[in-house]
């Protein structure tokens, strides 16, 4: 009872799962010239989500295409909906050979679960004479794919391949080898997705080429015609003798064929034998150079005065495998040397130039001799050795000068290694001299300073050049001081006003007429009627002193109506000395 | 044993010290300041974690906020010249090189020192000419002041440039392994060449998320913004 409890118990899940998957062929006997089509179809009520499965090998049919199709229906029993979803994925062969076989039962994995199709007998016989004939006519494929290539077992479509071609089969250690990975094919393929390479020991690689759309070219590949395209282009670089095996690439390509349908294809194994370099004659100073090249040599001047670098270079150009060997170091010497600068030009590491910098500073005068620079390689293709010597050439060193101490100046365009961080705790932010107030302020006091100073020289011209206009224009600048103060004075009425007037007057004869001030008044007067002024002006002049004289020292109130009468006499002997004109 | 775990702890250090150095850079970096030690370190640090575009970035950033700055121009031309398109890169001519050479030496807080010279002497040989007995030959004060005169406006003149220029830097550097440079600011456009990291671009002009550049050999062509990073930031 509990057995049968138990059974129950593990089958239930089975029985109530709705999901079947069945497989079943168009004949159990097939003729020669027929076909047979071996349908894997899964049903369930739910969607169903699988990954096409593979077709399944088997002996004495050849694969020739897989279609899929899927459907949906939907029925109302006893008032219930009930939906059935299929997908079929049916394989086409055609017959190579009379025979039996058994086609195994094929493992399908839908929703994380595994199910098993059933095993089917299938006859292959004889073609009759009435046999109809065949739906899908034979590709040709046959000796092709089972018997012409050894990774028949590799291919995946009918006329469809992905083939890996060294371009050498024997190679080198270290020589670098390029294998082309094509796509065949004589169907309409629209794309190929890479999707991994694998990769086996012995190798290091790099990307030769790699094209971005599949550009197809015409070619027979045994004895049939074919559309190629390059997928990748890689460069292998052997690093241990023996077998090696190239890198192995898959993906899927895109076919059309009564509906787009995924092909997932796979390289073909390419096997490569590596030799190992030969061990006699190996030159002195040999760094793993292996390919062929060819070197030469440039110096920069054989003249130098001393303290200056000479710059010596060395290229090695050709095919090889540039990123595998040590550069060749500078012999010691006396003078200063530096490790190579290297310059490299090359495609995917393994065509192209290098140019070696070595910088020499010799620290002598005198003739210095450049040692030889050796490089050697081994030609894979000669089989041997070749060692290339530098010239030993002769630099003339002469003794300093100051154009050779600056000579360094230049020469920052081309430094050697990178200089290092700085050490600062603290940063500030970089001051901006036109955003500063200082600045100007400095650049206002500049233009002031001039102005200034320019005021000055423009008087100081105007003196020396017609000194009699300046002495009437500095005389009338005083006297224009001199009256406003004595208008002041007689407005209010103050006794100031003659004192000012007094002043004022004789200051502007004396400095008009270049009259001496500490001369007494009548001496002026004297001095005036002998520079030929009108004899009334000199007399009220002389008169209007004496006034102005009398009110300051006799100390009495004035009248203010006399004071305005004493200004207007002022004004009209200024006025009459000032038609005057200059000294005479 | 002991040896190994010693050196390792020590390099474990270092690296954690240079983290900590760069973490710090960038931090005094965001609070805004522009100062040229602090590109350079930033430069030489983006260098070493084998940033090279941003590592040429922060050269040219220094170079901008000071020519004068000796180390980073040789860092700048260390990085170019190990870059792949350092062919792209025309020599300059012997006096060409020599002009810039001064042209770097003088930055912009030097040149304004110098005009400020230029300027005192000019107003004082103005002054002395103005003043200068005018019944004398003026020929020496007036090839003063004119000497004076001609430095203060080349001075002036490189001021002026230089500080726009400051101000309105259109270098760019190409920050991401390789872009594709095209004839029109369309993905599907012909390409017109193809660019690697670290190249420096002159910007001419910006259509929606594309830009218009020069490359140092003056070919010209379109690439997407988000590709590239410029010394102003705009």
């Amino acid at each position: 009872m509990k057995r049968a409890l138990l059974v129950i118990l593990v089958l239930l899940p089975i029985v109530m799962d709705a999901l079947s998957v069945t497989a079943s062929v168009n004949k159990t006997t097939i003729e020669l010239n027929d076909r047979l089509e071996y349908t894997i179809r899964i049903k369930s009520e739910n969607k169903i989500e699988v990954s096409e499965p593979q077709a399944p090998k088997l002996e004495l049919f050849s694969f020739v295409n897989m279609t899929s199709s899927s459907r949906s229906s939907s029925s109302i029993i006893n008032f219930k909906v009930q939906k059935e979803y299929e997908r079929s994925f049916t394989y086409i062969y055609v017959p190579l050979k009379q025979g039996s076989i058994s086609i195994p039962a094929q493992s399908i994995k839908v929703d994380n679960k595994v199910y098993n199709t059933q095993a089917i007998d299938v006859d292959v016989v004889k073609a009759s004479g009435s046999s109809s004939k065949r739906s899908i006519p034979p590709q040709g494929f046959t000796d092709i794919f089972d018997e012409g290539f050894p990774w028949a077992s590799h291919r995946n479509t009918g006329n469809t391949m992905l083939l890996a071609l060294p371009q050498r089969q024997t190679v080198y250690k270290g020589e670098p080898v390029i294998v082309s990975y094509y796509l065949y094919t004589d169907q309409m393929v629209r794309s190929f997705n890479l999707d991994d390479e694998r990769d086996f020991p012995g190798y290091g690689k790099s990307i030769y080429e790699q094209p971005n759309s599949l550009d197809y070219e015409s070619v027979t590949h045994q004895g049939k015609r074919f559309q190629r395209a390059l997928i990748k282009k890689l460069v292998l670089l052997p690093n241990q003798i023996g077998e090696l095996r190239a890198p192995e690439l898959q993906g899927s390509a895109r076919i059309y064929e009564f509906g787009y349908m995924n092909y997932p294809l796979r390289s073909n194994d390419a096997w490569l034998e590596v030799k190992p370099l030969p061990t006699a004659e190996v030159p002195k100073g040999y760094t793993g150079a292996v390919g062929r090249f060819s070197v030469s040599e440039d110096i920069s001047s054989k003249e130098i005065n001393l303290g200056e670098a000479v710059t010596f270079s060395l290229r090695i150009a050709g095919k090889g495998n540039f990123n595998q060997f040590g550069n060749p170091q500078f012999p010691q010497s006396e003078a200063q040397t530096s490790s190579p600068l290297a310059i490299d030009k090359l495609n995917a590491g393994i065509e192209g130039s290098r140019v070696l910098y070595y910088t020499i500073i010799p620290s002598e005068k005198g003739v210095y001799n450049l040692p030889s620079v050796s490089f050697s390689w081994f030609d894979p293709q000669s089989g041997a050795y070749n060692v290339y010597r530098s010239k030993s050439q002769a630099i003339k060193v002469k003794s300093a000068n100051v154009i050779s101490y600056f000579s360094g100046l230049l020469d920052s365009g081309k430094p050697q290694t990178l200089r290092p961080m700085l050490s600062r705790s603290v940063y500030k932010q970089y001051p901006n001299y036109l955003k500063q107030i200082w600045y100007w302020l400095l650049v206002a006091i500049i233009l002031i300073g001039t102005a200034v100073a320019l005021y000055f020289c423009l008087h100081r011209i105007k003196r020396l050049r017609d000194p009699e206009s300046y002495a009437k224009l500095m005389a009338d600048k005083v006297l224009k001081k001199y009256l406003t103060e004595a208008e002041n004075a007689a407005k209010e009425g103050s006794d100031l006003f003659y004192s000012l007037s007094e002043n004022g007057l004789i200051r502007y004869i004396s400095d008009k007429y270049n009259i001496a001030m500490g001369l007494s008044t009548a001496q002026k007067m004297l001095m005036l009627s002998k520079l030929n002024i009108p004899q009334d002006l000199i007399d009220d002049t002389s008169r209007f002193v004496d006034i102005c004289e009398s009110h300051r020292f006799s100390g009495a109130q004035t009248d203010v109506t006399a004071i305005i009468h004493d200004l207007e006499k002022l004004k009209s002997l200024v006025a009459r000395f000032s038609r005057l004109g200059a000294r005479r | 044993m002991k040896r190994f775990v010693l050196i390792l702890v020590l390099i474990t250090a270092i690296f954690i010290v240079e983290a900590n150095e760069f973490e710090r850079l960038k931090t005094i970096e965001a609070r805004g300041i522009q100062n040229p030690d602090l590109y350079y370190n930033l430069g030489v640090t983006y260098w070493q974690t084998g940033q090279s575009g941003m590592a040429t970035l922060y050269f040219l950033k220094t170079l901008n906020l000071n020519s004068a700055h000796k180390l980073a121009k040789e860092n700048l031309n260390y990085a170019l010249n190990l870059s792949q398109d350092r062919d792209l890169y025309t020599p300059k001519l012997f006096l060409v090189d020599l002009f810039m050479q001064v042209y770097d030496y003088m930055n912009l807080n030097r040149l304004a020192l110098l005009s400020l010279v230029f300027l005192l002497f000019a107003c004082i040989s103005f002054i002395w000419f103005v003043d200068y007995d005018p019944n004398k030959e003026r020929g020496l004060p007036s090839l003063t002041f004119g000497a004076c005169l001609f430095f203060l406006l080349i001075s002036i003149s490189f001021l002026g440039f230089k500080a726009y220029r400051r101000n309105h830097n259109n270098l760019a550097v190409l920050v991401v392994e390789s872009a594709e440079l095209r004839s029109e600011p369309d993905e599907s456009a012909a390409r017109v060449a193809q660019i690697h990291e670290g190249i420096i671009l002159s910007m001419r002009k910006v259509e929606s998320h594309w830009t218009l550049v020069n490359l140092p050999n003056g070919q010209s062509g379109w690439i997407e913004l988000r590709n590239i990073a410029t010394v102003i930031e705009s």
